[in-house]
């Protein structure tokens, strides 16, 4: 059977205003539990998203539960203290330049790992239509090749920054299943090197205003590299976001956050959420009513929290 | 009764509209797919309710049902709240916006009154689980960073600590003042026992009582690790505020922002009280007369209507403060004789500006 290409819009129809009804009883459950409410709470929250994204009028879903990330929470909150335990040693041996070395190294450490851990717990806790999510990575090769990326940023100054970010998108995301589906990214850093680089200049000389057209160009390089393949047939994804729409998008953001002293947070999800949604189009040819399961269950959710501390945000 | 569903088999995204059926005393849901029929035991499904669409898995299968029918919804309901405490999750959810903004000034005034009435007192109070090693080893690190880059007068920093030490002070740590160059109208003390006094506040100074009232005041400062005390308060209050709003990242760097602001370091109304009224005490004990402390602090207040002297932005002197001072040195209708000694070294010290 020969498929037309078609286009498909991926559609978010969440509203601040419900949103905002889960997000306080969440502050007050985390409130008077001192903050152990966590992991439920981000679960009820990540689940109303999800929900509220549909394709095809079908809603994605999430399936973690908060006492999965319960325990990865806890996990987390070990690996820090132990870190911080060190770090407070090395200090109070009064070997300050010790304890900062071995924080930076612990953290970088855990970077890769947490990563690792955060995609392969949150894709397989995420379908659409029955159809599980995956991740593929192999952890000892993503945190290998890591180390070598770091390396190179460290004795570039820097430099190399460009091709470690995309270095990490390609590999993360290209490891990306949606059953049957495998997901693609290609990105290269010389290119978002010269893309910041001028982004950067020209936000300089236009006193901040470029910098609009930079967030453009970048969100595009985002999207208009990822695709979806099965075998032959493909579906592209595309930017059709304008410099105009992000300014309109981020000022607008930024007068709630200013004028509601953070309590718009909500609405501020919501619009962009919906933004991002918006601006993406969807083009191809595989049949996306013969998706098959591919993916395996997997619950650790040690990576997700881990992400969370170090303020990880997932790099979708 | 008959409602339409949504089903997906777990093995493709294909979409199959199915009927589910009445369910045998709310036990099970059963549908028929394909030639078959399947009846799923309620107590082996998961349900997941976003907004107005309820899916429910079966835990042993990958399939789905997905129910948008408002009244299957609600007769699912009872089952789908194992617990009292999910259903009160969702009644609070679905509560309307007034119940919502009636929460957060809730959450709100919970989160400022444990910042502002609990927090401060807990952290003050436990200041004594911080060894007095610490209060050396973060005053040192201080002042040689800061002396460094000042000009020290060395004529009136000798003149100034052999003031000092007429002084009794009941402590048997060792005080040491230094006076530095600058017009600055300020003076602070770090919890090592150094004194910093600016040229520019001696120079403000008319009498020798003034001065011991400025070195009563800074030493009681010390002796009640008041700058510990305000650095532990501040550190809980960013602690508490910044894992309120998930800000980790940040903790340490106020950690060292506090330890490099030793001398801005503003202490709370109750501190620079106590502060006033041990160095009252420790001036009567030193027979000089009390009212130099008054009188220090309207000279500094008058001076406060053209511009704010730095001292007065870490010591915030109110009027209530000049009164209370004023009020204990007329209640000891006490005659205080000259000290002569303290008197000279002042006079010597005014001289050499």
């Amino acid at each position: 059977m020969e498929l037309v290409n078609y286009k498909e819009q991926l559609e978010f129809k969440g509203k601040g205003g419900e949103y905002f009804g889960i997000v306080v009883v969440n502050w007050l459950l985390t409130l008077v539990t001192l903050g152990f409410y966590y992991p439920w709470a981000k679960a009820k929250q990540l689940k109303y998203l999800y929900g509220e994204t549909s394709l095809r009028n079908d809603p994605f879903a999430f399936h973690g539960t908060g006492k999965e990330m319960f325990v990865g929470f806890i996990k987390a909150i070990v690996v820090f203290g132990l870190l911080y335990g060190l770090f407070f040693l090395f200090i109070y041996l009064g070997m300050p330049s010790i304890a900062i070395l071995v924080l930076y190294a612990g953290l970088i450490a855990i970077l890769p790992i947490a990563i690792h851990g955060s995609y392969r717990y949150r894709m397989s806790r995420t379908s659409w239509r029955g159809i599980r999510f995956g991740y593929r990575g192999n952890r000892v090769e993503f945190t290998k090749k890591f180390f070598k990326w770091v390396f190179f940023t460290i004795i570039t100054f820097g430099f190399y920054g460009a091709w470690f970010a995309i270095n990490v998108r390609n590999y993360v995301l290209s490891n990306i299943r949606f059953g049957n589906l495998k997901v693609q990214y290609k990105g290269n850093g010389g290119d978002f090197f010269v893309m910041n680089l001028i982004g950067y200049l020209l936000s300089i000389v236009t006193f901040g205003i470029y910098s609009f057209w930079w967030q453009k160009n970048l969100f595009a390089y985002y999207v208009d590299n990822l695709s979806v393949e099965d075998g032959e047939r493909k579906i592209k994804l595309k930017s059709l976001a304008t410099g105009g729409d992000f300014f309109a998008l981020l000022i607008v953001n930024m007068l709630i956050i200013v004028f509601t002293f953070g309590l718009g947070y909500a609405w501020v999800v919501c619009r962009t959420m919906h933004f991002i949604f918006n601006k993406i189009e969807l083009t191809g040819d595989i049949d996306l009513n013969r998706i098959s399961q591919t993916e395996d269950k997997f619950t650790d959710a040690t990576g997700e929290d881990i992400g969370d501390f170090l303020d990880l945000d997932l790099i979708i | 009764m008959y409602y339409s569903a949504k089903y997906f088999d777990g093995k493709s995204s294909r979409s199959h509209e199915v009927e589910l059926g009445n369910f045998p005393a709310e036990k099970s849901l059963s549908f028929r797919f394909d030639g078959r029929s399947y009846s799923w035991r309620l107590d082996q499904c998961e349900f997941e309710l976003v907004h107005k669409t309820l899916t429910i898995s079966e835990v042993n299968l990958d399939a789905q049902l997905i129910v948008t029918h408002p009244e299957l919804i609600k007769s699912l309901n009872t089952v789908r709240h194992k617990s009292p405490v999910s259903n009160l999750y969702d009644s609070l959810v679905e509560a309307g916006r007034a119940v919502h903004i009636g929460l957060l000034i809730f959450i709100l005034g919970i989160i400022l009154s444990i910042n502002f009435l609990v927090l401060p007192a807990i952290a003050e109070r436990s200041v004594f689980l911080i060894p007095e090693s610490y209060d050396k080893v973060i005053g040192d690190a201080f002042f040689d960073q800061f002396i460094e880059e000042e000009a020290i007068n060395y004529e009136q920093t000798e003149l100034a600590q052999s003031f000092l030490d007429e002084l009794e002070i009941e402590e048997r740590r060792y005080f040491n003042v230094s006076v530095i160059e600058s017009d600055q109208v300020n003076a602070f003390a770090l919890p090592n026992g150094e004194m910093v006094i600016y040229t520019g506040i001696i120079a403000k100074m008319e009498s020798y009582e003034e001065l011991a009232a400025l070195l009563a005041h800074e030493t009681a400062h010390i002796t009640n690790r008041h700058s510990i005390k305000m650095l532990c308060r501040n550190l809980a209050s960013y602690l508490f505020i910044s894992t309120v709003f998930s800000d980790v990242n940040s903790i340490m760097s106020v950690i060292a922002d506090n330890a490099n602001q030793l001398q801005s370091l503003s202490f709370s109304r109750e501190l620079e009280h106590e502060a006033d009224e041990d160095g009252i005490q420790m001036m009567i004990n030193n027979q000089i007369d009390p009212k130099g402390m008054a009188k220090m602090f309207s000279r500094l207040n008058s001076e406060a209507e053209a511009y704010i002297p730095q001292f007065l932005s870490s010591h915030p002197v109110t009027d209530e403060r000049i009164a209370f001072a004023k009020r204990r040195a007329e209640e000891l209708e006490q005659e205080f004789s000259e000290q002569i000694r303290l008197k000279e070294l002042f006079d010597q010290l005014k001289r050499t500006e």
